[in-house]
């Protein structure tokens, strides 16, 4: 009679395993392999009820190690899979303030529907906490600007690549041409600088 | 590094799926499948079976069942140790999370060294790395050979060392394009020119 390998937990770390090693920022949400764990976890807890409710009549103690690694095995799959899901959160966290508030298509590809909904979600409650903490001035802080302290209140930038027309705060309207310089006040076009449009020049 | 093991920290997961060598004391009943190469369907008393640390874990340190023996590279390593060459040790290469494994291992080991061992290790590599994460020159990570904690200290201690020498130098007030969006862009770029030279009909590429 040939044995399976019955030593639980291996698929739930290989989603562990995959999510850490993957090169892109957020691999795609491994849905087969999360359903298969769950699968797993539902099959090992059915073994372990079925023989406690054998041991509740019996009182035959000697199936207790058996129950006992079952038990730890269940502990085992849930938590790789609540680690998977919370390490794609945080990184989904990042993605707001590295992205800004919309998520690029291929990267929205690789997340599920939930996930995208936690985005959202999260944004949504960012701008409301911004709103709020700056509610002395009258308008809300941005707290993804200025991550580092300004030096002075106007940069000189180049334009990376295409990217049409930009209005500042006063109305004025610039047109970002490819490798045009312009110099701009330093608020309203750091998360340009950020996202990879602009450059920033000594 | 705020490294603090907690229960969806990947590193400890990833340090409790690492397998210990146990003897089995009493006939565990249907457990045979724990033994590779055991016949019956119970565990008979005697085998040496390799166990998961997360199953150990769970059961007391004194238990009837199993008797964990602790592997022997931390005793190669207490003999380095008492002669003080620890400096010269490639911990990466012995294990990859040397001292995680041994802080889990120090309750079941009977002579109460493995302990002693770890702490005496890194106060010893300690100052080694300050010194490697100052040097300047890129050091490939694979020279090194360093085990997860020592890698995440000497990652730090370079960050801090560009920063430093940044604002030293007040080269580092321009505003820079975020780290994951420049990845994004080369990633994209990549793809793109990998497209056009393979398909005829450049179509973008979907992840």
């Amino acid at each position: 009679m040939s044995r399976a390998n019955k030593l639980f937990g291996d698929k739930a770390f290989e989603l562990l395993k995959d999510l850490e090693r993957s090169s892109q920022t957020i691999p795609a949400f491994d849905d087969d392999g999360v359903r298969q764990v769950l699968e797993e976890i539902k099959a090992i807890f059915e073994e372990n009820v079925a023989q406690a409710s054998s041991y509740n009549s019996s009182g035959d103690r000697s199936l207790w190690p058996l129950l006992n690694y079952r038990h730890a095995a269940l502990q085992r799959n849930k938590r790789c899979l609540l680690a998977y899901l919370y390490e794609r959160s945080k990184r989904i966290k990042t993605l707001r303030w590295e992205f800004g508030p919309i998520i690029p298509g291929d990267i929205k590809q690789a997340l599920c529907e939930p996930e995208v909904q936690f985005f959202n979600n999260y944004s949504k409650s960012l701008a409301a906490f911004m709103c709020n903490a700056g509610c002395s001035q009258g308008q809300g802080i941005d707290l993804t600007n200025n991550l580092h302290p300004p030096k002075s209140l106007y940069i000189e930038v180049r334009c990376m690549e295409d990217y049409g027309k930009f209005e500042l705060d006063d109305g004025e309207l610039i047109h970002l041409k490819k490798n045009s310089q312009h110099y701009l006040p330093r608020a309203q076009v750091e998360s340009l600088v950020r996202q990879g449009i602009l450059q920033h020049i000594a | 590094m705020n490294y603090f093991p907690n229960y969806y920290s990947i590193e400890d997961i990833f340090v409790t799926q690492e397998k210990v060598e146990c003897k089995v004391n009493t006939k565990l009943q249907r457990m045979g499948f724990l033994d590779a190469g055991a016949e019956g369907d119970d565990l008979e008393p005697g085998r040496t079976v390799n166990l998961p640390l997360w199953y150990i874990k769970e059961l007391k340190v004194n238990n009837a069942y199993f008797t964990v023996s602790v592997p022997d590279i931390y005793k190669n390593v207490h003999k380095a140790v008492c002669e003080a060459e620890t400096t010269h040790i490639e911990l990466g290469r012995l294990h990859p999370y040397f001292y995680e494994f041994g802080r889990y291992l120090t309750p079941y080991d009977r002579n109460h060294v493995i302990g002693r061992i770890i702490f005496e290790t890194m106060r010893q590599r300690v100052r080694h790395l300050l010194d490697i994460s100052k040097n300047d020159g890129h050091m490939a990570k694979s020279e090194l050979r360093l085990d997860n904690i020592e890698a995440k200290l000497h990652e730090a201690g370079v960050r801090t060392n560009t920063q430093y020498i940044n604002w030293l130098q007040l080269t580092g007030n321009k505003i820079v394009i975020s780290e994951l969006v420049e990845e994004h862009q080369k990633k994209r770029k990549r793809e793109l020119s990998d497209d056009e030279s393979s398909l005829p009909s450049s179509k973008r590429a979907t992840l």
